[in-house]
């Protein structure tokens, strides 16, 4: 304890010996952590979107007027195997035409018109809360439209995987700029961690000769490294939630999310938690790929 | 307290600065090395602090083998093992008490245990009014006596000095050898290497003289 108190007032002394340097270094790691925070708000809003577009989905699948009763209940076990599956319902003829009169009531009578009912036997299918994602519903599709018997599955793919595709193409964008911008950060506090060292030069080199171990003398710079770190992760959340705060009730809420009626989300705790940690993590690496190159003992 | 066997020790391959070493410094034992610039005393003297390696031989220090001893322990030879150097090596922008206080302050004493030991050192080497000046603001002989306060604070059994008085007028080194003989005489062994042989005459300590990286006299208490 005594000496976790000693090693944070040198870390704090090494601080307070530039303190530019460390304001430079706090800020570009906030303004890292800021563009961040944006990503993993998009992000985390469109996963979000994602959830809400799947609560309605239902999945139908028609089978063909031929489809034999075995092939009928292969179909019923396929689709009761999902996990993601709540409830498969079997549609029969009778069912779907009465449906079809509700629906389309002017028209009823042109079912009474034909001979012989048109309307093919389907499996309805909704899905638990956790299974309602467009990509396990896109899956279970796949799986299920090449059985036999089968004619066609619906639940509204296509424009579902387009969404799905621009989804993923953030995400990736975001993974890509945040590690090269992580790297930067790294860079730059490792940076701020060879000054101190080199400003302690002679520190260490009493204090190795009067048998300090490795240990005592480097960790006063990951403390140091470590606070850099977490200041700046909280700042830069702090500057996500001030982003947040003065520009989603501005831009984005007239245009079509208004109209949809959804309102964005800032980023829950456990993304912000993450983020601290990141914080922490970085000031561990960027202090470790410091006293590597700059320290040796 | 300190023995050494048949050490050798060399920077690089054809740069042999330690040969054939065999000496031996008892407890409370109070020597020299001596030797003209060049023969190799500092070696000697980093050897033991393990600041250097030997290549072949036993170096016993606390009847311990530390010609082979780890990397990670070497931190707890040295905080028995008090140092002093020709330049001080202070560090200049610490108090003079703050510097006496160094070598307590790695050992994760408390504060103001580190703060009461250093003025006691402070206090032996009678430099307890200026605890709160800078190193720069001191006379040389001073800093040196700095330098010893710190060196003894953690009451280490042994004590090496490399040309303690080399940067001081005759009188001051006069004082820094009546300090060290006081340390001495409380009980610690010292070893001090100089190539000041005309007041080492006077004394009536062992010499061991070293001469190009040999011992030529002295190694080993002749009675
Ligand atoms: N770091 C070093 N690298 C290479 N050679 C060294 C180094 N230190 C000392 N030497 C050589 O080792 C020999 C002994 O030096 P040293 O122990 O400093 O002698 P002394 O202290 O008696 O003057 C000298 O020849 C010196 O040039
Ligand atoms: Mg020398």
């Amino acid at each position: 304890m005594v000496r976790m108190f000693y090693f944070l007032r040198r870390a704090l002394s090494d601080i307070g010996r530039s303190p530019v340097v460390a304001g430079v270094t706090v800020g570009t790691v906030a303004v890292v952590f800021l563009i961040m925070g944006v990503f993993a708000l998009v992000g985390h809003n469109l996963e979000l979107l994602t959830h809400r577009v799947g609560s309605g989905l239902k999945l139908s699948v028609f089978l063909q007027d031929d489809c034999s009763a075995k092939q009928r209940e292969t179909v019923q076990k396929l689709l009761k195997a999902s996990a993601a599956v709540e409830r498969v319902h079997f549609v029969d003829r009778e069912e779907a035409a009465s449906r079809f009169r509700q629906r389309f009531s002017r028209q009823a009578n042109v079912l009474d018109e034909l001979d012989e009912n048109p309307l093919p036997e389907s499996f309805e299918v909704t899905f638990t809360p956790a299974g309602q994602h467009p990509k396990t519903i896109g899956a279970l599709s796949q799986k299920v439209v090449n059985s036999p018997g089968v004619e066609e599955v619906l639940y509204g793919q296509a424009w579902l995987d387009r969404f799905f595709r621009f989804v993923q193409t953030i995400r990736l964008l975001g993974l890509v700029v945040g590690a090269l911008i992580f790297l930067a950060a790294l860079l730059i506090v490792a940076n701020t961690i060879r000054l101190s060292v080199y400003a302690r030069q002679d520190d260490i080199h009493i204090l190795k000769l009067v048998g300090a171990t490795e240990g005592f003398i480097k960790a006063p710079f990951y403390i140091e490294g470590v606070l850099l770190g977490l200041l700046g992760a909280s700042l830069g959340i702090a500057l996500t939630w001030i982003a947040f705060a003065l520009l989603v009730p501005e831009i984005l809420i007239p245009g079509w999310l208004e109209e949809t009626r959804l309102t964005v989300a800032f980023l829950p705790f456990e993304m912000i938690a993450w983020m601290v940690g990141t914080g922490a993590f970085l000031g561990v690496l960027g202090t470790m790929s410091s006293l590597w190159r700059h320290l040796k003992i | 307290m300190i023995q050494m066997y048949h050490v050798h020790m060399s920077y690089g391959p054809d740069n042999p600065a330690l040969v054939d070493i065999t000496l031996r410094v008892d407890k409370a034992e109070f020597v020299f090395i001596t030797g003209p610039s060049g023969a190799g005393k500092t070696s000697l003297l980093r050897l033991l602090l393990l600041a250097e390696r030997c290549e072949s031989g036993q170096i016993l220090v606390f009847g311990q083998n530390v010609a082979r001893i780890k990397e990670s322990q070497v931190p707890y030879i040295r905080r028995r093992i008090g140092v002093v150097f020709q330049d001080f090596k202070l560090l200049p922008t610490r108090t003079v008490q703050e510097n006496v206080g160094v070598g307590l302050e790695v050992l994760g004493k408390p504060r103001r245990e580190t703060a009461k030991k250093s003025m006691e050192a402070l206090r032996l080497v009678g430099l307890e009014h200026k605890a709160n000046s800078y190193p720069l603001r001191l006379s040389g002989g001073e800093q040196q006596r700095v330098a010893i306060a710190r060196a003894i604070a953690n009451d280490p059994p042994i004590l090496l000095a490399d040309e303690p008085t080399g940067n001081l007028d005759p009188v001051l080194s006069r004082e820094i050898y009546d300090l060290l003989t006081e340390v001495n005489a409380r009980g610690a062994s010292v070893v001090v290497a100089t190539h000041d042989i005309g007041w080492v005459g006077r004394t009536q300590k062992r010499v061991i003289r070293v001469e190009r990286g040999r011992v030529v006299s002295g190694g080993i208490r002749e009675n």
